[in-house]
């Protein structure tokens, strides 16, 4: 087996791995009122939620893989060692982040550590202007889009429950369709983030000359994303403490089905069109949504505020990061 | 007094106009429908402000 060879698994791998670590990392975002509200036991919520991350691939097609893999760097520029490159920069961004406590989002870490990576390689005009501007816009307007969805939903339940007697019977109706909330986020979660490792693997196919732009995305590719998605969810649903749930505002479970509803709802829309969205600022905006329906003070602002600023950062300083690994693997090879 | 609430709103909603001109033609109407309902949102959020401190 020659070292090109050797590099394409290990950057598989790699990707893999990160994929793993998104649903490690996100599970808690699908599952926390489910468990909190003691609708299922964490064991069955973790079940519940990787089942459903396993099956997007049956409801959702491959558009958001095809615009990673096409649409952030030109096809010619393409090569093993900056798609190599971008995921380890977007992999220690990760790190960092994790280590100073900021909320970064894996998938803007991911179009960052890809576009550094290529700006390092070739300038910036080997970047698909026409992919970069969709991904940048609907980085602002997913948690917006979440939000306002969160706070409209929350306001319809609010007035069609008010006049409602029988309160124990509409919290058990709610407690009810938070399994249903929590399946259609598990599922748009699984849709919209691991069709980024499959972009990120199908990129990887077309620069080894393993495949051609021009094909269907390969099945094992597919499954492989969604399987080491599904695994990180269920390991890492398991270890719950605090969740986005908890954190941001404080949750019921009508406030849980909303916010899960209106994430799932804005998830959706984005995969069937190929837009790669964070799924942890989306449900955010809704959480927020959801806290701002009560009133504004319902929700901690320092919190959201925070993932705020690691929104406005993760995508230049992954890019530098990757940039600088790219030097990195020019002056080796 | 124009409550917390209704100025996020109204923020939100020229943030989302600004983001307009940017936005690849075939999708700018996610937006200018965003900047609508956010517009809606600061309107009956005002009112809604307005009419708790009348009371």
């Amino acid at each position: 087996m020659d070292t090109s060879h050797l590099l394409v698994i290990l950057t598989i791998a790699i990707a893999l791995g990160f994929d793993y670590v998104n649903g490690f990392h996100d599970a808690a975002n699908s599952i926390a009122t489910v468990v909190s509200t003691r609708v299922l036991s964490p064991k069955l919520a973790v079940l519940w939620a990787a089942f459903f991350n396993f099956v997007a691939f049956l409801v959702f097609g491959t558009e958001v893989a095809n615009t990673i893999a096409k649409d952030v760097v030109i096809q010619d520029v393409l090569s093993i060692g900056l798609i190599f490159s971008g995921l380890i920069g977007a992999i220690l961004w990760n790190l960092i982040t994790y280590y100073l406590g900021l909320p970064s989002s894996s998938s803007h870490a991911l179009v960052g550590g890809m576009a550094g990576a290529a700006i390092a390689k070739g300038g910036f005009d080997v970047l698909v202007t026409e992919g970069i501007r969709k991904i940048g816009i609907f980085i602002i307007l997913s948690p917006l889009i979440g939000l306002a969805l969160g706070f409209i939903l929350m306001v319809i339940v609010q007035w069609s429950t008010f006049k409602s007697k029988n309160v124990n019977l509409t919290n058990k109706i709610f407690r009810r369709l938070q399994l249903a909330s929590a399946a259609a986020y598990s599922l748009g979660h699984g849709a919209n983030d691991a069709q980024k490792t499959m972009g990120i693997i199908f990129a990887l196919l077309i620069s080894g000359g393993y495949a051609s732009a021009n094909e269907e995305l390969p099945l094992w590719v597919v499954l492989a994303a969604h399987s080491a998605i599904a695994l990180g969810t269920l390991t890492g649903g398991m270890r719950i403490v605090k969740t986005m749930g908890s954190k941001i505002t404080r949750l019921q479970p009508v406030g849980g089905v909303c916010a899960e509803t209106a994430g799932a709802i804005t998830l959706f829309a984005t995969s069937a069109a190929g837009i790669p969205v964070s799924t942890t600022h989306t449900i955010t905006g809704a959480i927020v949504g959801v806290g701002s329906a009560r009133r504004l003070s319902a929700v901690r602002w320092n919190v959201a505020s925070k993932v705020v600023w690691a929104w406005v950062v993760t995508i230049p300083a992954a890019g530098i990061v990757a940039g600088l690994c790219m030097i990195v693997v020019g002056v080796v090879s | 007094m124009i409550d917390m609430r209704t100025k996020f709103f109204a923020f939100a909603s020229i943030l989302v106009l600004l983001v307009v001109p940017a936005a690849p033609e075939d999708l700018r109407y996610v937006p200018l429908w965003l900047f609508v309902t956010y517009v809606i949102l600061t309107l009956v959020c005002a009112a809604d402000s307005i009419s708790r401190n009348s009371k």
